[in-house]
């Protein structure tokens, strides 16, 4: 068996059905071993959009996302897809093509050391220079990147080790490890703290998903009665309808939130991990609060805010064990008053699409049916978090930790992919489409049903929005107002589009969004001065949030 | 603050450029450094001194989770531990 044969053969065994990728010169033999395997290969149309694909599959479906590239350019064009899966933690294998053994390190042509230069946002990585290691190799990486905290692992394959022959091919099938579980005397003592606790707050982060912990949360917090807030990963984790639910927190999080926050006496951080678009002044985040910590990383806990107590294994175990009730009925009671009291008003005067109505009406509405929400970056990506309702944390894909704009179309490509039934819907920017708009193509060459909803406000409006209120106004290339018929553009590609550009031709635009066959993409028109509120300042405590002033 | 770490790993491919990366990337300067492979070149032994305002235990957990590490100890600086009368001498880590 072939080398490359044995990659594609290891990538059956791991249950792998779907590849994003793009061939060239030395990952051909593996492109050659494709052709007699029942793997499904998606061609993107740029690197980076074949990892942001594994990406948006591999965070939908909970299961490894595999990536394909070949030597040089091919592989550093996957890299800020690897950064991105990196920083959200998510399950990825990337595979590229490298020159032969003997050329490495010659500066031979279409040769980086991706090996290298992947080093600092991988779990793991391997450069396999002997056939003999090939299907173990294989087996390890995917090991590493679904277990624990999951990550993207790279394989680094010489074209040489690709065609090389071996006669009997030993393929690895250990089991994974599965989580650790928590200590259970750090639990007793999370329970008395949560027993004792008069105004106690989760917080709940993106490894809740991850952890399959949806369930677990549910009836964690359904058992104490306590409020949740959630971070921009961790939406979705409990029903955005949940009574108890005060939203996101953090720089752009719902006033009840961060308020619930700065006035907890107790914190139960699960899967989460203390950012700085969730902390704002780190000294000044809850300051009133004791922390209880719970994640499968150790280096999480106490990394940023020290935890009076730490509980690191398997979250759902953990969670299962703490159903204690609290008596904080005047808490829940404040808790909820604010969340009324400060509820976001869609009742606004404009002559423009108000994006921020629009978004809640077509999640409202999309509800009838599963329906998955990827977004780019930016201004529209907060407007999502805060305004679209989730049912679960797999409905919202959107990039956290890297902020990488050009994520979301890639992003619904994947997970349209994961899950033909869904409705997939990427919401998107006008500066963040023009990041991957070629993947207008890969949509059309499989047909893939995804709707874009594409707000432009001739702008790079969340870059706006910072100059506007922290840089004295003084506008630095953030004009836009030279952008394509993006219309247009659809239709070149051969997917329908339509024109919003009136408040009164939303509803039926979100009609034909939701009830179309195939893709579409509507173009929707918006107030370039219209901002996400409420804001944080930069370096500010998130008691200090800022309010939304009349357009 | 001062200390050094002794760090087990297995002997793989960029195993002593990842460790290297991640105390860099962390935050921890380098102030000398020695590794030897042993004798059947199967692991990789490390002592590296580092300098951070940050703490020790930041640069002990994010050593651990490198997949090469087998184990990490750390061993504070003398006048370093001299101020620091709560914290053991010596932190280990085995994976």
């Amino acid at each position: 068996m072939k080398g490359a044969e044995i990659v594609i053969r290891a990538l059956e065994k791991e249950g792998v059905d779907t590849v994003f990728g793009y061939p060239g010169g030395a990952i051909m033999p593996l492109y050659d071993a494709l052709v007699d395997s029942k793997l499904k290969h998606i061609l993107v149309r740029h690197e980076q959009a074949a990892a942001l694909a594994a990406d948006g599959y591999a965070r939908h479906s909970g299961r490894v996302g595999v990536c394909f590239a070949t030597s040089g350019p091919g592989a550093t064009n996957l890299i800020t897809g690897i950064a991105n899966a990196f920083l959200d933690s998510v399950p990825m294998v990337a595979i590229t093509g490298q020159v032969a053994t003997p050329f490495i390190g010659t500066d031979a042509f279409q040769e980086v050391d991706i090996f290298g230069i992947s080093m600092p946002v991988v779990k793991h990585s391997f450069l396999v220079r002997r056939i003999e290691d090939l299907a173990s190799t294989i087996h390890e990486a995917f090991q590493i990147a679904r277990t624990g905290r999951p990550g993207p692992v790279l394989v680094d394959l010489p074209k040489d080790v690709a065609i090389a022959e071996l006669d009997i091919v030993a393929f690895d099938d250990t089991p994974d490890e599965t989580p650790a579980r928590p200590d259970a005397h750090q639990v007793a003592i999370a329970r008395q703290m949560i027993e004792k606790s008069a105004k106690p707050l989760v917080y709940a982060g993106g490894g809740i998903r991850i952890a399959g912990a949806t369930g677990e949360l549910r009836s964690f917090v359904d058992a104490t009665g306590i409020p949740v807030v959630t971070t921009l990963q961790g939406i979705g984790s409990v029903p955005s309808t949940h009574e108890l639910n005060l939203g996101m927190l953090g720089m752009h999080g719902t006033k009840q939130a961060n308020l619930a926050v700065q006035e907890c006496d107790l914190l139960i951080c699960v899967a989460a991990r203390f950012d700085d678009r969730v902390t704002g002044k780190l000294k000044e985040f809850a300051p009133h609060a004791k922390v209880i910590h719970m994640d499968i990383d150790p280096a999480e806990v106490s990394k940023l805010r020290a935890a009076d107590c730490s509980i690191v294994g398997d979250v759902k175990v953990a969670l299962n064990f703490l159903h204690v009730r609290p008596q904080i009925d005047e808490w829940k009671e404040r808790c909820l008053s604010n969340k009324a009291a400060y509820e976001f008003n869609y009742d606004v005067k404009t002559e423009h699409v108000y994006a921020p109505k629009m978004l809640r009406q077509l999640s409202v509405q999309a509800a009838e049916r599963e329906t998955v929400i990827s977004c780019d970056v930016g201004q529209h990506q907060m407007w999502v978090a805060q305004h679209c309702q989730f049912q679960s944390p797999e409905a919202h894909l959107t990039s956290g930790g890297l902020g990488t704009m050009g994520y979301g179309l890639p992003g619904a490509v994947g997970a349209q992919l994961a899950n033909p039934n869904a409705r997939v819907i990427n919401v998107s920017g006008d500066g963040s489409i023009m990041m991957n708009i070629q993947e207008l193509a890969t949509i059309k060459r499989y047909n893939l049903p995804v709707k874009i909803v594409l707000f432009d406000n001739q702008a790079l409006g969340m870059v706006r929005q910072w100059q506007e209120l922290f840089f004295s106004e003084r506008y630095s290339e953030v004009d836009l107002s030279d952008n394509p018929d993006f219309a247009k553009v659809a239709e070149a590609f051969g997917i329908p589009a339509i024109k919003v550009d009136k408040p009164d031709q939303v509803d039926d635009a979100i009609k034909q969004i939701l009830e179309s066959e195939g893709p579409l993409l509507a173009h929707v028109m918006i107030d370039p001065r219209e901002n996400v509120w409420p804001l944080v300042p930069p370096g500010k405590s998130n008691t200090e949030m800022m309010e939304a002033k009349a357009v | 603050m001062r200390f050094t770490l002794e760090v087990t790993m297995t002997n793989s491919e960029g195993a002593l450029e990842r460790l290297l990366g991640r105390l860099r990337q962390r935050g921890f300067g380098i102030l000398a450094l020695n590794a030897d492979v042993s004798g059947d070149y199967a692991s990789l032994g490390a002592r590296i001194t580092v300098e951070s305002m940050r703490p020790v235990e930041a640069a002990l957990k994010q050593i651990a989770k490198l997949y090469d590490v087998e184990q990490v100890k750390v061993h504070h600086a003398e006048q370093e531990h001299a101020k620091r009368q709560n914290q053991p001498a010596e932190l280990c880590l085995s994976l």
